[in-house]
């Protein structure tokens, strides 16, 4: 540093060495607040820690089980033979199938000589040979009982390959009294052959999961019981309120299969919705010669509502998509305040922190209006996401009006 | 300030008695410093909350054998030119400002400070008096010590435009000071 530098250093620093700075107790009621909120930071990264922790340890779980428990029509109706699959071909079911269906539109109950041709090039051609049937007892060869899954089935005819103008555009119903020669050879290629030509509607929907349709063999209970936990973002009509940190919620409830896919919840949950409401209240008050100004600053951060919501939902596959309505209660609320009395020769500052009580100024009961989407993730598990639009005014006074509204992102798991 | 190695242990513990200690032992050189660097006295103070806010922070990182005065200062300072870069309007400002005769006729009628010593807050309205990156180069580069190159980087100008600052502010310092305090004290300068 230059030697002019060095006085005007000098000169600078003299001068702020016999500057006496008193010591500002708002300074630390505010850096109080501060600190405070640092500490609320790291609690709320400690618990959103957990949550995540407990959210992949759930997720994962569920993911198993319902790996586990992945509906497969082919594979519940019968068990899976992997010999059968390799060995008939597109070809031969395509033939197969064909001449079933010319079979139950001929007139005659015998073969025609094309038909016969076409089975023996099947059996030729093909290394499974089924065993042929006892006559008509609904029993296989091998002695295993053989049950139809389903008993009466539409085919619909679209590209005829024979010249028979008999029926060529018919549709026909096969049921299991039929006796044709094509029926001594039913067995369990039958039930490949079915799915296979897409008879089955579900046997395609590799997506598809157990709580998502009901499964033919077993009937679906009607409702069932959930547990939803999540954080939510409060939106004020007023900017000034709305606060940078998330709330939470959690909750559980029932839900009812009104039909297959419609269904009904109500659920009973708690919330807490972040906020930001600064109220300044100040008065005069006098001790014999001295008057003393009373200052309450209270701010209130957040609001504590226990919650009942009642929805309806329509489920597409793993989407579900609805929409209800809520009451909620207004548990209470944490308010800071700041008290601080000044006179004219002292001014003394007091902060309360994390005061939870109710107070008058917020309105007790709440209605709100519902829009709910949810993904199932898994068997058991969802993933969701909810608007919550407030009707009525938070405040209870009538000069102001402050309206609320909520977006919560959420994980439900259903109870088994 | 009269900081203990023991009242450090005890903040490093999160004890909000001993931040308050502390708080209170650095609360004078922190606002001296962050006076020279903002604006108004309101602004300092935040200032002052934040750096402490991240002296709590880094606490963990401070190692004994540097002063802890100095530690703290440094912090001060860094938190300051920080703020000094987020305000992009404040650098506007001067961006656009008319450096012309009749500016610094108005900043010396402002500092009307003839009848006053040369003290801490009237040196300080002097240099605040002087374009916004102005002050900042000098406060930096004389009054705190920091190298041409150092201030060049914290405030991404150029070295040879922190020497034409200090340069700049040191002349205009001298004028400013001769017709406000008409002293033979201007002969330090």
């Amino acid at each position: 540093m230059s030697a002019p530098n060095q006085d005007i250093k000098a000169v600078f620093d003299q001068a702020f060495a016999a500057e006496q700075i008193p010591f500002d107790m708002g300074a630390w009621n505010q850096m109080n607040a501060l600190l405070n909120q640092r500490a609320r930071r790291r609690a709320i990264w400690i618990w959103f820690s957990g949550l995540a922790l407990f959210l992949a340890l759930t997720s994962g779980y569920t993911l198993s089980m319902s790996t586990n428990m992945m509906y497969h029509p082919r594979t519940q109706a019968e068990p899976f033979q992997p010999a059968l699959a390799s060995t008939i071909c597109a070809e031969d079911l395509n033939a197969l199938s064909t001449s079933i269906i010319e079979t139950r539109n001929s007139v005659s109950k015998t073969p025609t000589s094309k038909e016969s041709a076409t089975l023996a090039d099947h059996k030729a051609n093909s290394t499974y040979l089924p065993k042929p049937h006892s006559e008509n007892n609904g029993s296989l060869a091998d002695g295993s009982n053989y049950t139809p899954s389903k008993p009466a089935l539409p085919i619909e005819k679209t590209e005829p390959k024979s010249n028979n103008t008999a029926a060529p555009n018919a549709t026909a119903t096969l049921d299991s009294s039929a006796t044709t020669p094509v029926e001594t050879h039913r067995s369990m290629d039958w039930i490949d052959l079915m799915s296979i030509l897409t008879l089955d509607p579900y046997s395609n929907d590799t997506t598809a999961l157990p709580a998502n349709k009901p499964s033919s063999n077993k009937t679906p209970r009607l409702y069932n019981f959930y547990v939803r936990a999540g954080v939510s973002k409060s939106i004020f009509h007023n900017p000034i309120w709305s606060h940078p940190e998330l709330g939470q919620e959690v909750g559980g409830g029932v839900q009812y299969f009104l039909k297959e896919h419609l269904l009904l919840s109500g659920e009973l949950g708690f919330a807490r919705v972040r906020m930001e409401d600064t109220t300044h209240i100040t008065g005069i008050k006098t001790y014999g010669y001295t008057a003393n100004q009373n200052s309450y600053l209270v701010n209130t951060s957040e609001l504590y509502y226990l919650e009942l919501p009642l929805m309806a939902h329509y489920r597409m596959n793993r989407l579900m998509i609805g929409g209800g309505f809520s009451g909620s209660y207004l548990l209470g609320l944490k308010n800071e305040t700041t008290h601080q009395v000044s006179s004219d020769r002292t001014s003394v500052t007091q902060t309360n922190q994390g005061g939870f009580y109710q107070w008058d100024r917020y309105r007790s009961y709440q209605f709100s209006a519902l829009l709910d989407a949810q993904y199932q993730l898994a068997s058991g598990s969802f993933i969701g996401a909810r608007l919550n639009s407030g009707l009525f005014n938070v405040l209870a006074i009538e000069q102001k009006k402050i309206g609320m509204s909520r977006v919560d992102i959420y994980l439900k798991i259903n109870l088994k | 300030m009269q900081v203990s190695e023991d009242l450090i242990k005890r903040c490093k513990k999160d004890e909000r008695k001993a931040q308050f200690e502390l708080y209170k032992a650095c609360y004078g050189p922190m606002l001296q410093i962050c006076l020279r660097y903002q604006k108004n006295t309101d602004d300092a103070k935040s200032v002052v909350n934040q750096a402490f806010l991240k002296v709590c922070d880094k606490l963990e990182t401070y190692r004994a054998e540097v002063p802890f005065e100095f530690w703290i200062r440094r912090i001060t300072i860094n938190t300051a030119i920080d703020e000094y870069r987020k305000d992009k309007s404040q650098r506007e400002h001067y961006n656009n400002q008319d450096l012309s005769e009749h500016y610094w006729e108005s900043k010396m009628t402002d500092v009307n400070l003839a009848e006053e010593e040369m003290n801490a807050e009237s040196l300080r309205a002097l240099v605040k008096s002087l374009p916004p990156i102005s002050q900042q180069v000098f406060n930096l580069c004389v009054i705190d010590g920091y190298d041409y190159a150092e201030v060049a980087v914290l405030l991404n100008v150029s070295e040879a435009t922190c020497r034409w600052h200090v340069h700049f502010s040191r002349k205009k310092l001298q004028e400013l000071i001769k017709t406000t305090f008409q002293t033979t004290e201007t002969v330090l300068l």
